[in-house]
Formats: C-alpha cells, structure tokens, sequence
C-alpha cells in the first residue's frame, strides 16, 4: 500500500511528501471546498472516503472536481457515536473527512489517532472544534470569486491561497482555483495587483 | 388416468353443520346460526323443517317457528376444531386443517402403518367421534376427491353415472327403485382395477369387521337416494323429512344430520330401515341394537355398529356403486378411480355457481358429462378457470404440478439458560449456530444473500435485523453481525427508555437465511459499478449495526436543477435508482456546483441598502439591488450579485408545484452563497466555500 495518500495535482505542494501520509491526521479550517478537494483526490485512486457528521457535503461540487461517487459513503448523522462510527471505518475506507459533532474530549481524539495510525488511513477534521494531536493544518485564505458582476453574470471560480501548517512549525502555501470555472481544482498563479478577473470587489 | 399426473391420496375429515355444532346446537334440535340477519347453518332437524341456507330469518322462523337461533361465532368454530384436529394428530401427524369443520391428511404413510386404507379411515372416524363429534371421512386422490367422499354419505351424487337422470328432487314417495345397473357386485362400470387396496365391490370392507364382505344391497333397501323414504326408519319421526327438498351440491352438505351416517343428505328421510340394518350387516348382531335407538349419539360404544350397518344398509345408494362404503360416513375411492366416482356428481359441487350455470344451459350437469368433454374445448370456452374445473372433474389436480424443491427450515436457533448476560457468550454461540447454517446451505448448494438476526432479551424484547452482503457470510462474519447487534442496540435501549431498565440477558438467538441463492461462487466485476465488498462492506454493515440501515449511504448523482436534487442518496445494500438522463434542465444552476450544501435551506434575511427586504415581482423584477445578507450566524455585506433565475416546477401539479428565484450573492468576506426566493421568504440553499 502507498504510504502517500493521493491528493489532486494542485494541492500536492502544500504536502512534504505529495500528500498525507497514511496514518496522518489533518485538520481543515475550511467549511467546505477543502475538504471535497481532498475527497476528490483519494477517490480518484482506488480508495474509499468516508465522510461522517457532513450533512451539507456537497456531492455534486466534490464529482466536478473528480471525485468517483461510487467510492463514496456518507454517514450524515452519526449523532453521539461518531467515534464508534470513525473507528469502524477507519478499518475500511482510507480517507474519512470528519465534523464531529460535539467538542472532542482530547483522550477520544487521541484514541482515534491511534485507530487512525494502526490502520494507514487519514482522517481529516472540520468543523469549529480543535483537534488534539493533529499532524497538519490547512487553511484556505484569500479568497476571490469571480465572474459575479452587479445583477449580472454567475459563479465562475475562486482563487484562494491554501496554507499548510505543520505540527512542527513548517508552512507551504499555494494558490489554487478551488473551484475554477468547471468545477476542477487547478493551480493558480498568485494575483498581482487585482484579481485576473477584476468583477469582484474585494472588500479588506 | 391420462393426460395428468395424478393427486396424492388424501384423506379429508369432514364434519357436517359445524357452525352449529360450534355453538352447541344439537342436531336433533331445529337450530339455526345467524350471520348479517341469513342462516349461515342449519341443524339437521331445522332443515328437514325447511330452513335452508342464505334465507332470511324471517323466512326461518316462518318455516320452522320453534328455531332455536344463535350468532354465527367463528372463533368457536376454529376453537372446537381444534379438537378434532388434535384427535387426529394422535392418529398421524400432519393433520392440515382446511377451513373449520374440514381437515385432511395425507395417505400413504397411515395407510401403510394401520394396514390399508379402509382401516385408517375407520380409525379415523373412531378418533374424531370419540371426541364427540359426528363426521365423515373420505379417502380419494386429491383433496377435491376425498372432500366429496367424506360427504358421500351425507351428499351423495345426483345419480349413478350409468343410471339415468333422476332429479332427486323428487318427493319422496317413489317406490324403491332397484340398486342400479353398476351394483356392488363387481359388475359395474367401476371395477376395482388397482392391486393394493382394499378392493371395492366384492371385497368391500365394511368399516368394523374389515374381512367380512359387504353383501349387495337389500333388495327392499332402495338403490337410488330418493326412495328411502319409502322405508321409514325408527329416527323418522325425529327428523321430519317428507317434503323436504332436498339440495344436490354443495348446499346439501347442510342438509346432513349428523350422527345419522344413514342420512344421505339428499334424501329426505334417509333412516336405514331396522330390517335393511339388520338383514345385510354382517356385523348385524350388534348393529340392529344400536340402529333403532340410534340417533346421533356421537361418541357412543354402539355407534360403528349403527354405523356399518347403516352403511351397508345404503351399500347400493352411495356415491358410486363400487366403492368401498362403510362406516359412519365417507368412501374410500380406490386409486385411480377418482373420475369414475366424481362423475355422478352434480357440476354443482365445484362451488362455481356461474360456470355451473353456464354449463347446466349447455347441457353439462354432471361431473362425468364436464370430463368428457376434450379439455383444449372446455379451457378454449372457459378459460383458466374452466380448465381448472375440467382437470378436477377427471379427478387430476386442479393444477398441472410444478415440481418446486421443498422448503426446509434452514433457521438455526440457540436458547442459553441461563440467559446469557456477556456478549462473548452469544457471540460465541453465534459462531456454532453460523457453521451449523452454512453446513446445511452448502449441503443444498446453496448460499443467503440475507440472513436475519433475531436476538430475544430476557424481559421478551425481540431485535431482528437483517444483514445484506454480497457473497457468503464467514461464520467469523457472522458472529461479528451478532456482536454489532448486540453492542449497537443495548446501549441506546437503556438510554432512550429509562424507565424500562435493563433488558436482561439474551435468552434466544436465532439465524435465519432470508433469501436464498444457489452458490455459484465470487466473481468480482471486472469492471462496471463497483460494489462494496471486503473491508469497506463490514465497516459499511457495522455502522448500519450502529445507527441503521439508512444512516450509511452512497451518493448517486440524478437529474434536477438545484444542487440538493441533483444529488440520491441509496443506503448500502439497496440498489441504486435508475441512472436519470441527463435532460434538459433549463434555470439549472450554473457550474460550478457549490460545495456546502444545506440539508435544509437555512432562513436569512436579504435588504436593500435602506433596510427594506428585497421582492421579486410576478415579472421577475427585483425590487432592489440586495446589499446586506443576515442570518442567524452573521451578517455580512453584498458585494456582488446576479439574479433572479426564475424556476417554476411541478406547475401542473397543485400539491408539488414550487415557484422560486434564485440569486446568487458574494459577500463583502469573501464568500459566496446560493440564495432562494420562495413565497417572499429568503432562504440560504447553498454556499461555495
């Protein structure tokens, strides 16, 4: 088994390795487009994702960026039992995206660390809640959208900065379109000045 | 018999007016059993009064004024059936009741262990009348056959099959007409072919000796039913019989006296005459006693003596000449003669009273006349059902046969006393019980794709679950099911219902294949969909252990224009719904597709820059450029917008028809939002991160 699991060619710089290692816990300051990213890319090898606590996952935007649906499982409600839940399927599926419900208890997050680790899967944890003992942290920033005009036009993409912090204080950052204008994930170029786009008004 | 596989032997019980019985009404007594204001059943007596079936009360009471009445009661009728059931399960052990008042076992196996058939068939009637109830017993082929033999005593055929057409109802003061043509003496048209039995005709055993041979019938006992009136019995006068108008077919079952084995239900007056009793039975000595004192006098020491002498006495009167008719009631029909014994029957028996209709206007009235006719005619006329007719008519099975493996049980079970308080222990169990289960589904070659998981607890609470896999269940896989049930059900049990307590240990344990399929081995797909299997289908079923079968699902991408109902979620081990083509979907919501989704569009709360909510018109016009976004987390300033995008679904439909708009919004932070109009009420549908 690989020991890197397979992330989307845009975010592989953000990881040391080209992505988490197995065992890796990741945590995500992102409600959303991060984590399908993620999704997207380990799908697109031959793992399983599991998304557990994500009611609002969007399945639609994860297939736009590549995601294969059919390696997919979604538990939206796993109420109090999410750890039961993560760790049985941690046994599983090799990528499981995470919004637990309730603050985790340190001792609990620490636990399905190890469940995480013994098993070489990576868990990846949204949501507003710290995480005990996370390996990475991923931030997206500045974003812009684009093609919004006033009363006019529609959604076209957004460039963000996606930021990796590591446990031990190393960053990498990248810019990414997250998503572009068909849904995809691409590496974008840093802005210059303006946006590429100029129809969106950044207010600071 | 041609053309047809012939029925089983059967033996069918039948006891006469049982909704009466049920209620205790004798049947000396004129009682009748009432349902939606019409006699559902009359006792004999009431009947030869002339109360009939489906009249009216009115009508009833005007016949007979002393009717003792009682509400039909369906449960007694099942309840004392029990009993008789549970006589005869001393007697065999696959005893099927058919409806309340008719049951039937199989042959052979008696048949062999009492020594013949007549002699289980006596048995029999011996069973149920010493439980107190009057019946009759018919062996045939088929369960059709042997109902119509069962009654042959109280309902015989409209005529011999050789004798001509004789209505019976005719008043009953014919003179005794000789036995017809086809007598007991071997010479009839139904001579006893088969080898094993107890041969018809000549050798005829009557019910309680069994060796001796029936005589001919009387000369002065009538041959044919309708005379027997003509020879008054001793029970006469209890039975008033003259004039009653006796039914042919099915109705005539009520027209039975119970416990009068003599009484074939058509004839009016149907005593056996003391001298007929005496003179023919070769048991005479012991019936002649009983016979005039007769009367149903179910349970009775002396009744087997009334009984054959009874039956001998009408040796010539019964269904068929040529069939073994003894005892109380009921023939044996010797195999492979079932259509010469149906033949004399009225059309009438097969309880179709349109079909009978019909084929009595064509000319068809009997049986016999319905058998001759080429089948591929009758089911070109009739149809089915008159094919299913003309199969029972030349006594086959009213169906062809379609030869199906039997169902065995396959269901394991294990009871732990004491109950087992440690889930190891069940577990444990679990693993034996699930080799034994695949042990005895590979010995058929076969494998379940579904095995159902019952687990009792102490305080009777039952837990089934269903577990659904691809392939064959390890018995490992299987005691991990066990221990996923019990470990994700306990737990919130206790919580949710505080005041139950504690279940208390698991009592049963119970695995059951659901549905079975024949192991043809694991083929896994080349390519195609991919189906959850190995690792991720145990961790997939143990969540479904956790929260249940729907909490676990699979995401499958449909068609629809916002991003909610583009999206089917199929939990795992359901099949996927049809993939939708991907239509046209004009007002669908441009790429990309949002990346937060709302499961349930969040209410917010969108301005124009003086504070006053933005409207959409019926002409779609926005009222004012929206400048602040408020929701229940935050507000936040428009920076950029572009809407309405009208869409009006299901407008052919009051119930489902929608009227939305749709805008999109970036906010002075960054982000950007799906909004929904609906009813003047803002909604948060979607956001893109």
């Amino acid at each position: 088994m690989p020991s890197v699991l397979p992330v989307l060619p845009a975010l592989r710089p953000v990881f040391p390795d080209g992505g988490p290692r197995a065992g890796a816990v990741l945590r995500l300051d992102d409600p959303g487009a991060l984590g399908l990213a993620l999704v997207a890319g380990a799908t697109a090898g031959d793992d399983w994702c599991a998304v557990v606590g994500m009611p609002e996952f969007g399945v639609l935007a994860a297939a736009g960026m590549g995601a294969d649906l059919d390696r997919l499982l979604l538990v939206e409600a796993p109420g109090r039992q999410w750890p039961e839940v993560v760790a049985a399927l941690a046994d599983g599926v090799r990528f499981i995206l995470l919004r637990p419900g309730e603050r985790p208890a340190p001792a609990m997050a620490r636990r399905l660390n190890a469940v995480v680790r013994r098993h070489d899967c990576v868990l990846a944890v949204s949501g507003d809640h710290a995480w005990e003992g996370a390996t990475l942290t991923l931030r997206v920033s500045d974003g812009a959208w684009s093609g919004l005009g006033d009363g006019h036009g529609h959604l076209r993409g957004r460039r963000a900065q996606v930021t990796a912090y590591a446990r031990g204080g190393g960053e990498r950052r990248t810019w990414v379109w997250l998503p572009g204008p068909d849904g995809a994930v691409a590496a974008a170029e840093a802005p210059v000045a303006e946006p590429a786009v100029p129809s969106v008004r950044r207010i600071a | 018999m041609s053309g047809g596989v012939r029925p089983p032997r059967t033996l069918v019980v039948w006891c006469p007016d049982w909704p009466v019985t049920a209620v205790r009404i004798d049947a000396r007594t004129p009682g009748a059993v009432i349902s939606e204001g019409r006699v559902a059943a009359c006792s004999a007596a009431a009947r030869a009064a002339g109360v009939r079936r489906g009249q009216r009360l009115r009508d009833a009471q005007r016949h007979c004024p002393d009717l003792v009445l009682a509400d039909r009661d369906p449960d007694a009728e099942g309840r004392l059936f029990e009993r008789v059931v549970t006589a005869l399960t001393e007697l065999t052990p696959k005893v099927e009741a058919l409806r309340p008042g008719v049951c039937a076992t199989p042959v052979r196996g008696p048949a062999r262990y009492y020594g013949g058939e007549e002699e289980y068939r006596t048995r029999v009637l011996d069973a149920v009348t010493r439980a107190g109830f009057p019946c009759g017993a018919g062996i045939a082929d088929g369960i059709f056959a042997a109902g119509l033999a069962a009654r042959a005593a109280f309902d015989p055929p409209l005529r011999p099959p050789t004798t001509p057409q004789t209505p019976p109802r005719t008043p009953a003061v014919l003179p005794p007409r000789p036995a017809p043509a086809p007598s007991p003496g071997g010479s009839g048209p139904v001579p006893p072919s088969s080898k094993a039995l107890p041969a018809p005709g000549p050798g005829v055993a009557p019910s309680l000796g069994g060796s001796e041979p029936a005589p001919p019938s009387p000369p002065g006992q009538p041959g044919a039913l309708p005379a027997s009136a003509s020879a008054p019995g001793p029970r006469a006068a209890s039975v008033p019989a003259p004039g009653a108008r006796p039914t042919p077919g099915p109705a005539s079952s009520l027209s039975a006296l119970p416990g009068a084995p003599a009484a074939p239900g058509s004839a009016p007056a149907p005593e056996p005459a003391p001298g007929a009793a005496s003179a023919p039975a070769p048991a005479a000595g012991t019936a002649s006693a009983p016979a005039p004192a007769a009367g149903p006098a179910p349970g009775s020491a002396s009744l087997h003596g009334a009984a054959a002498a009874a039956a001998s006495a009408r040796g010539g009167s019964g269904p068929a000449p040529g069939f073994v008719l003894s005892g109380m009631g009921g023939v044996v029909v010797p195999r492979g003669k079932t259509r010469e014994f149906l033949a004399g029957y009225s059309t009438a028996v097969l309880d179709r009273p349109e079909l009978t209709g019909l084929l009595d206007r064509l000319g068809v009235r009997t049986l016999g006349e319905l058998a001759a006719l080429p089948a591929g005619h009758v089911a070109e006329r009739f149809g089915v059902d008159g094919a299913m007719v003309h199969r029972l008519a030349r006594g086959l099975d009213p169906r062809p046969l379609a030869p199906r493996a039997p169902r065995t049980d396959l269901s394991r079970t294990y009871e732990f006393d004491p109950p087992a308080d440690a889930g190891d222990r069940v577990v444990f169990a679990a693993k034996t019980l699930a080799e034994e289960l695949h042990a005895g589904l590979a010995a058929r070659g076969l494998t379940c794709v579904r095995l159902s998981v019952e687990l009792t607890w102490d305080d009777g609470r039952t837990l089934a679950r269903l577990w659904r896999h691809d392939g064959a269940l390890s018995a490992l896989a299987v005691a991990e099911r066990v221990r996923w049930q019990i470990a994700g059900t306990q737990p919130p049990t206790a919580e949710e219902e505080p005041g139950v307590g504690a279940p208390g240990g698991v009592r049963l344990l119970r695995l059951a294949p659901d549905a079975l399929v024949p192991d043809t081995g694991e083929q896994q797909a080349l390519w195609g969909q991919t189906s959850v299997t190995g690792r991720v289908g145990r961790a997939a079923a143990r969540v479904q252990a956790m929260l249940g079968h729907h909490a676990i699902v699979r995401p499958v991408l449909t068609g629809g224009r916002g991003p909610a109902e583009r999206v089917a979620r199929v939990p795992i081990g359901d099949l996927p719904p049809e993939p939708a083509g991907d239509g046209p979907w004009p007002a669908r919501v441009p790429d990309p597709a949002p990346a937060v989704v709302h499961p349930a569009p969040v209410p917010v709360a969108v301005t124009d820059a003086s504070g006053d909510p933005v409207t959409v018109d019926a002409r779609c016009r926005v009222s004012a450029p929206p400048a602040r976004l408020r929701s229940a987390t935050g507000d936040a300033e428009v920076a950029a917008w572009t809407g309405p995008w009208p869409v009006h679904e299901f407008w052919w439909d009051p119930e489902r028809a929608r009227r939305r708009a749709r805008f999109q919004v970036v906010t002075g932070d960054g982000r950007a939002y799906l909004l929904m109009l609906e009813g003047g009420s803002w909604h948060l549908e979607a956001a893109y991160g």
